[in-house]
């Protein structure tokens, strides 16, 4: 996912040059906010993540992945909620913007599910001495989630008319989120080798230095950041290529016409 | 991404202008049925295994997760239904129990103030150390049978003549973080706890 600051090729053609005018620009002013917003936050977390935090007692230099990790997953947490909710409003209001919104969410969800799956396993390797156990229900139920919202971008591109590809994946999307409380609460209701939360722990207590929840808080709010940044290209260029469709059906269509006119007037 | 270019090119595709008249536009039903059918038949073959791998995943995962590991004062509880069978042992590794015996690893782990000795076949994981929480795999063995393993350093512990043979230790660390030598009096304080 790059960002589309400068003009997509092909967008000069006769199209106002500033950027921000354009409407076949996923940027403006609000995206570049979030963008530099995005790229400071990133750095702060660096320095506190890689530099400033202590070590901790017994995981040494480890304890680091966390500040990676945790708001991986609660990217997917957020990303799928999102999902699900525009899948809600869409089966209610029956437009193809929450269902764009449902889908750009998705892709940002599946991507940042990756990361904590594979963060997960790098941070397990060494700690637990495994990079994955089947019987371990927090990681069980983070692979179905990764695996339902794959599949949820699948049904996506199964040729349909657009409603229908709209109700379906909605559906879809309402069956997948239903993993996410048992993700959240697998730790709680199953043994396992993952630790409980230790933000959101049941007394609201945690047990945790400073500093270091200081830079999970900090990894929170900018990765959260990344999310708005990446959800708002996204959505546009989804809406982007749903115009383009309309419009390039109504071109081709429009072209055929030429030509037919055309060949018929020469022969 | 596949999106944007591909149903555009098949509507292209798909519309054909007859010979005679020019200006009417119908589907052509061969090429188009022909390659919207079998990007159709992959996309659905896709999401049915998807799918299918969820439900793989769920079963394989999910059929052992209630019973992932058995607490070290469970474990001894069932000690007469588990015989020689293989499963996961968890429990506090005790302080002053971890000694090296040739390829073995011995010390013990205890849970609700009951222990099991544990012999363990192979070096074990970073973190290993006494005071934290850890997952075995491997079962119970008649200590009284001739095997050669003393637990003589778990201050005479092999109390019931059983020890855990463990092929594979799994660290689980609790989600407490701290600073690393922030307080000597934490430490203090930890390892009188786990003592």
């Amino acid at each position: 996912m790059t960002d589309t600051t400068t003009n997509p090729p092909g967008a000069g053609m006769g199209a106002p040059t500033r950027s921000g005018d354009d409407p076949r620009n996923t940027a403006s002013k609000g995206t570049r906010v979030f963008g530099i917003l995005s790229l400071i936050g990133i750095g702060w977390l660096v320095a506190l993540g890689l530099g400033l935090s202590p070590d901790d007692q017994t995981q040494g230099d480890l304890v680091r992945l966390m500040y990676v990790h945790v708001p991986s997953a609660w990217l997917a947490y957020l990303s799928f909620g999102v999902t699900a909710m525009g899948s809600i409003m869409y089966l209610w209001k029956r437009s193809e913007w929450w269902d764009l919104v449902a889908a750009s969410s998705a892709e940002i969800g599946v991507l940042f599910t990756g990361l904590a799956l594979v963060t997960g396993m790098i941070w397990g390797r060494p700690t637990w001495g495994s990079y994955w156990e089947w019987g371990d229900a927090r990681l069980v139920t983070t692979l179905v989630l990764f695996l339902m919202f794959l599949g949820y971008l699948a049904v996506r591109r199964i040729p349909a008319d657009t409603h229908v590809r709209s109700r379906r994946s909605a559906i879809v999307a309402l069956i997948a989120v239903v993993d996410i409380p048992l993700v959240h609460f697998s730790v709680k209701w199953w043994r396992t080798l993952h630790q409980e939360a230790t933000v959101l722990s049941s007394d609201f207590d945690p047990k945790i230095d400073d500093l270091m929840l200081f830079t999970l808080m900090v990894g929170l709010v900018v990765f959260t950041l990344v999310y708005v940044w990446f959800m708002l290209h996204r959505f546009r260029v989804a809406w982007l290529e749903e115009q383009l469709l309309d419009h390039s059906l109504a071109d081709a269509i429009e072209a055929r016409r030429a030509e037919a006119v055309g060949t018929g007037a020469t022969t | 991404m596949d999106g944007l270019s591909d149903p555009p090119a098949a509507s292209v595709e798909q519309i054909r202008t007859d010979d005679a008249g020019g200006d009417t536009i119908v589907p052509s039903e061969r090429t188009g049925a022909a390659r919207g059918g079998v990007r159709r038949w992959l996309t659905t073959a896709l999401a049915v295994l998807a799918f299918a791998a969820v439900g793989f995943v769920l079963f394989k995962g999910l059929t052992d997760a209630a019973l992932f590991f058995r607490n070290a004062d469970e474990a001894v509880a069932d000690r007469d239904d588990l015989g020689e069978s293989r499963f996961r042992l968890q429990g506090l590794v005790v302080d002053g129990s971890v000694e090296q015996d040739g390829d073995l690893v011995l010390f013990a782990v205890e849970f609700n103030d009951i222990q099991v000795d544990v012999a363990h076949e192979g070096s074990p994981p970073q973190l290993f150390a006494a005071g934290i929480p850890v997952v075995l795999e491997g079962n119970f063995v008649d200590a009284s049978s001739p095997v050669g393993v003393s637990f003589a350093n778990t201050d005479g512990t092999s109390v019931d003549g059983y020890y855990f043979s463990s092929d594979r230790i799994l660290v689980k660390h609790d989600n407490e973080y701290e600073e690393q030598n922030e307080d000597r009096l934490d430490d203090a304080r930890l390892g009188s706890e786990s003592s």
